[in-house]
């Protein structure tokens, strides 16, 4: 009799890579990109992103100089646009782990199409998250108060303040998310060392491996490694948002304070990684050709956590608001009143619209399959996250318990220029992971395919490239 | 063999092959069929399990009728044991149906043998809709925002000794920050304390109810005796919630809630037996679509009732996680009882090779990932309100802990429901131990009670902490009657789905 792992067609199962690919097709794809002749798009891309980093540069520089004030933070609303990336970009980083770690432990074997991408990502995200709180200080010669360091007065940091977890949380988070990508880059690293005829080439790729062997034994130390860091970065995945929705959530201001945020934040977090994960992969299949490696099927399995994870941030705006009134609060029903009808209302509707009900669309196939939507869905999903961190900060702080301090806030051209800027930056350095690194986990990958099946005897003539004019993606689904 | 190598023959077993042959897409679920003979998977005439319901039964009979004696007994006490009891049971229940609903959204096929047990489970959801119906004809004893709560504290106050109310009121103050010690804050509050040392039956049933004693049901001579500025603003408060906290809309809730229960626990159950004849594979495609709908209308009515029968013991009180944190307790507890009652099973003789150790490797790993989310959301609860000490928020870990005995139970939970489950479960070892596993979900669901009991009972405020034979014959009661219903309905139907197309993935399943 058949394998049980067959897929089974009568309820819509279809193989997790396109018929046809083999071991040898997916080195190739996806080994060829690195070394290849660079595409002028790349080029052109890179120079633009070059561009926005010196723009980052300039704007950092001016601030350095000039001091804060450049920036639209001022009374009542002391955290802006500063705070709101940096919540927005850690946010982003969210994917990357989750689907490395904790898709990993639920044994969801699609996840080895998109962890490289996505993890590669996460470090990138983060990055330019970390940069925020670095220049927020204001004096950035003083950025090591932020660590615990006792100044000359032998003064230590606030242990009990969210901000000191902060550090911990996202240096923690930032260490073992780049070891993870590490250690699951070293087979890879270890293939193009091996197909690689450029002396320099093999140099560098075989320093970057570590003497891989790709033994038994080096094998076991690997699987036995990627386990382990995949159990440690699985509480990150949760620990780092809840810190950082602790920054607000320990305040008693009405907006801040209230018990779900932890998870509310930690699923806004990988709703929006999961939206850039897609915005990128989109352009990567396209360019790169690899889309019998990310099908149809990948991208709608990304739908599918991304429709869970906006449903439950919608769960979370209904429960503030649901309690907002319930509390019969004058404050708590002020600041839900005011979310809506005050003067940031053109905040909070792309908020609500593109995180809670957008994404409700992905309950329908088509746009689940349809690559125009989707492109537009997911760079929604990313603005209506960063409106929701907007919301919360300057939606919360601008009009405070004294009504005669009540303000305003405008960013200014700084403000805008800086956040381009931390985008120039991550790009910069995601092109150079695409151009330089496999971009998806080859070694992985191949675990997924039919022929690494130990069960296919039974069916021996599909291992081979036969099959390859059959698109499983085009195959009408029964029931459906 | 070595783990590692266990591992990667797992993972290359899952691993797919292309395309079926036309002749290989002849009905796998037919191949099921001949396997697979109903009658091989229901309980026998002799065995245990086929007659437990008898048991379950006698028990449910014993207890409510002594519970109906609680009643008569002390119409309070009765309410609040009443209420923790079908809480209690209430919330495994409403953790088996979502068991089957995480399955069938997920695609699962490694737990199918294990479903038909949560199926079964939750399909006794709709016994709860009759036993909601102590709580309703109680909720003037439960509830303080219910208009004519008075009658129920005149009740209350004749019985009770003046003395015990000193603890009680002292529990009644609404917390006014957390660095003070109880003693502290007494000068603070002149005019509770003036009601708590002040004599006549009609000051006491203020104190009874914990800080959901400020009520709006003081007639007009009574405010301007006490002229209490609090109880007055919590008064107010109480009144601003009066479109969501009254008896009407109160009442349409639970029936709306116990409704889609019901229904959810028979639709799943139906559609499922029903492939166990059909072998249809378009039941499995149907109920994972019917999942996602259903998923959204557990997590609403749930969030809600957890809301009206639990939090609102505390009218004043509020927090918007308290839906998540009561959901955590419904998942754990499932996972153990779905854990214990299939081992159960076992242990007749039936269902041995069916569920075996890598299935409870899965269930304890499951179960081991909702004990650690039930901590991070109870921290998460605790330390937000702890560390903003929000008046209104504040009062709920106060009432559970500056009373010694609620103290020790707080207490208890951080180390006996999160901490000694942690280091027990999270090994590989003990997951694959089936003693030790069954033990720790032993431990577990008892735990749960303990968790739902510190949620209800110290409302209830006489004494702080007190156990009563009450709380005991209303578990028995409800639990009986519950397990009754669904141990019938256990012996009449197949015990593993076998329509179901994924039933080879669960019977040659293995861990990594």
């Amino acid at each position: 009799m058949a394998s049980p792992y067959l897929p089974i067609r009568e309820i819509g199962e279809i193989p997790l890579v396109r018929e046809g690919e083999t071991f040898q097709s997916i080195t190739d794809r996806i080994a060829r990109v690195t070394e290849d002749k660079t595409p002028r798009n790349w080029w052109i891309a890179f120079g633009i992103s070059l561009c926005f980093l010196g723009l980052l540069g300039v704007c950092v520089g001016y601030l350095l100089w000039e001091g804060v004030g450049v920036w639209g933070n001022n009374s009542p609303s002391y955290w802006g646009w500063d705070i709101t990336n940096f919540v927005w970009w850690i946010g982003i980083g969210h994917a990357g782990t989750l689907i490395s770690a904790i898709l990993f432990i639920f044994r969801q074997k699609w996840r080895t199409s998109i962890n490289r991408f996505s993890e590669a990502m996460t470090i990138f995200a983060v990055m330019c998250a970390g940069l925020y709180p670095g220049i927020h200080v204001g004096r950035a010669w003083y950025a090591y108060y932020m660590f615990p360091v006792p100044n000359q007065m032998s003064i230590w940091p606030n242990f009990k303040s969210p901000l000191m977890w902060d550090i911990f949380a996202v240096s923690t988070y930032f260490t073992v998310s780049l070891l993870f990508w590490y250690v699951g880059l070293i087979p890879d690293l270890a293939t193009l060392r091996d197909r690689s005829m450029n002396p320099r080439r093999q140099k560098v790729y075989g320093f970057l491996a570590l003497g891989w062997r790709g033994s038994n034994r080096a094998w076991q130390h690997y699987e036995r490694a990627y386990l382990i860091l995949a159990a440690i970065s699985t509480p990150l995945v949760l620990s780092v948002h809840s810190v950082v929705s602790f920054d607000f959530a320990t305040s008693v201001l009405p907006g801040w304070h209230t018990t779900i945020f932890p998870p509310y934040f930690v699923a806004g977090a990988v709703y929006s990684g999961f939206g850039l994960v897609m915005t990128l992969m989109l352009v990567a299949r396209l360019i790169y050709g690899v889309k019998s490696i990310v099908t149809t099927q990948h991208l709608e399995l990304m739908c599918k956590v991304m429709l869970l994870t906006s449903s439950l941030v919608g769960y979370a705006y209904a429960m503030e608001f649901f309690i907002a009134y319930y509390s019969g609060n004058t404050w708590e029903r002020a600041w839900a009143w005011m979310r809506i009808t005050g003067p940031y209302w053109w905040a909070w509707i792309p908020m609500v619209g593109f995180n809670a009900v957008l994404p409700q669309l992905f309950w329908f196939k088509f746009f689940r399959t349809n690559l125009a939507a989707l492109m537009v869905i997911s760079i929604l999903v990313n603005v209506g996250m960063w409106f929701e961190r907007f919301v919360i900060i300057v939606g919360s702080t601008y009009h405070d318990f004294i009504p005669g301090s009540w303000g305003y806030f405008r960013p200014t051209i700084i403000d805008i220029g800086t956040y381009a800027g931390t985008m120039g930056l991550f790009f910069t350095l995601f092109l150079l992971f695409l151009r330089w690194l496999p971009m998806i986990a080859i070694a992985e990958v191949k675990g997924v395919i039919p022929a690494s099946d130990p069960h296919g005897e039974e069916g021996h003539e599909y291992h081979s490239n036969e099959g390859g004019a059959h698109d499983p993606d085009l195959e009408p689904v029964p029931g459906e | 063999m070595s783990d590692d190598n266990e591992k990667k023959t797992e993972e290359k077993k899952v691993a797919v092959v292309p395309k079926a042959k036309p002749s290989e897409k002849a009905d796998i679920a037919a191949k099921n069929t001949d396997k697979h003979k109903a009658g091989e998977y229901v309980l026998r005439e002799g065995n245990t399990w086929a007659n437990a319901w008898k048991f379950a039964a006698g028990v449910g009979a014993l207890g409510l009728a002594l519970s109906a004696a609680g009643w008569m007994n002390d119409p309070r006490r009765f309410a609040f044991s009443y209420l923790f009891a079908f809480m209690a049971v209430l919330t495994p229940a409403l953790g088996t149906l979502f068991f089957v609903l995480q399955q069938h959204l997920t695609s699962s096929g490694w737990s199918v043998t294990i479903r038909r047990t949560a199926e079964l489970f939750a399909s006794g959801l709709i016994v709860f809709a009759i036993l909601f119906l102590p709580v309703w004809m109680t909720r003037a004893k439960l509830f303080p925002w219910v208009e004519g709560g008075e009658a129920a504290r005149a009740e209350v106050g004749h019985g009770e000794a003046a003395a015990t109310h000193t603890t009680a009121a002292e529990l009644a103050q609404p917390a006014t920050g957390q660095d003070e010690a109880p003693g502290q804050r007494r000068p603070q509050h002149e005019p509770a304390g003036a009601e708590m040392t002040g004599p006549g039956a009609d000051h006491a049933p203020h104190a009874e109810h914990g800080p959901g004693a400020h009520e709006p049901v003081l007639n007009a001579n009574e405010r301007g005796e006490h002229g209490d500025p609090e109880e007055l603003e919590a008064e107010h408060t109480v009144h601003l919630k009066r479109g969501y906290l009254n008896e009407g809309f109160f009442g349409i809730r639970a029936i709306v809630y116990l409704a889609i229960w019901a229904w959810l626990g028979f639709a799943f159950l139906g559609r499922s037996t029903k492939q166990d004849t059909t072998k249809d594979p378009k039941i499995t495609v149907g109920l994972r679509r019917f999942s996602c709908a259903a998923v959204y209308l557990f997590g609403f009515t749930l969030t809600f009732a957890a809301f009206d029968w639990v939090m609102s013991l505390e009218p004043l009180w509020y927090s918007t996680i308290f839906g998540v944190y009561v959901f955590a307790g419904c998942a754990v507890s499932a996972y153990a009882l779905l854990i214990l009652v299939t081992m159960g099973i076992r242990s007749s003789g039936v269902l041995v090779k069916e569920i075996n150790v890598e299935h409870y490797h899965d269930m304890g790993k499951l179960m081991f990932g909702f004990v650690v989310f039930w901590a991070y959301i109870a921290f998460a609860q605790f330390m937000l309100i702890w560390y903003a000490a929000i008046p209104e928020e504040v009062q709920f870990f106060h009432l559970r802990w500056d009373h010694g005995p609620w103290a020790t139970v707080s207490l208890a939970l951080i180390g006996l429901n999160f901490i000694v489950p942690f280091f027990l479960i999270i090994s590989r070892n003990t997951k694959r131990r089936l003693g030790v596993l069954a033990f720790g979900s032993a431990w577990l669901f008892i735990m749960h009670i303990v968790d739902v009991y510190w949620l209800v009972m110290p409302n209830f405020g006489q004494d702080g902490f007190n156990v009563s034979w009450i709380d005991l014959v209303c578990l028995l009661g409800v639990g009986g009657a519950y397990l009754a219903v669904v141990l019938y309905r256990m012996s009449t139907t197949p015990l593993i789905p076998i329509g179901d197309p994924r039933l080879q993935r669960a019977l040659q399943f293995e861990n990594a």
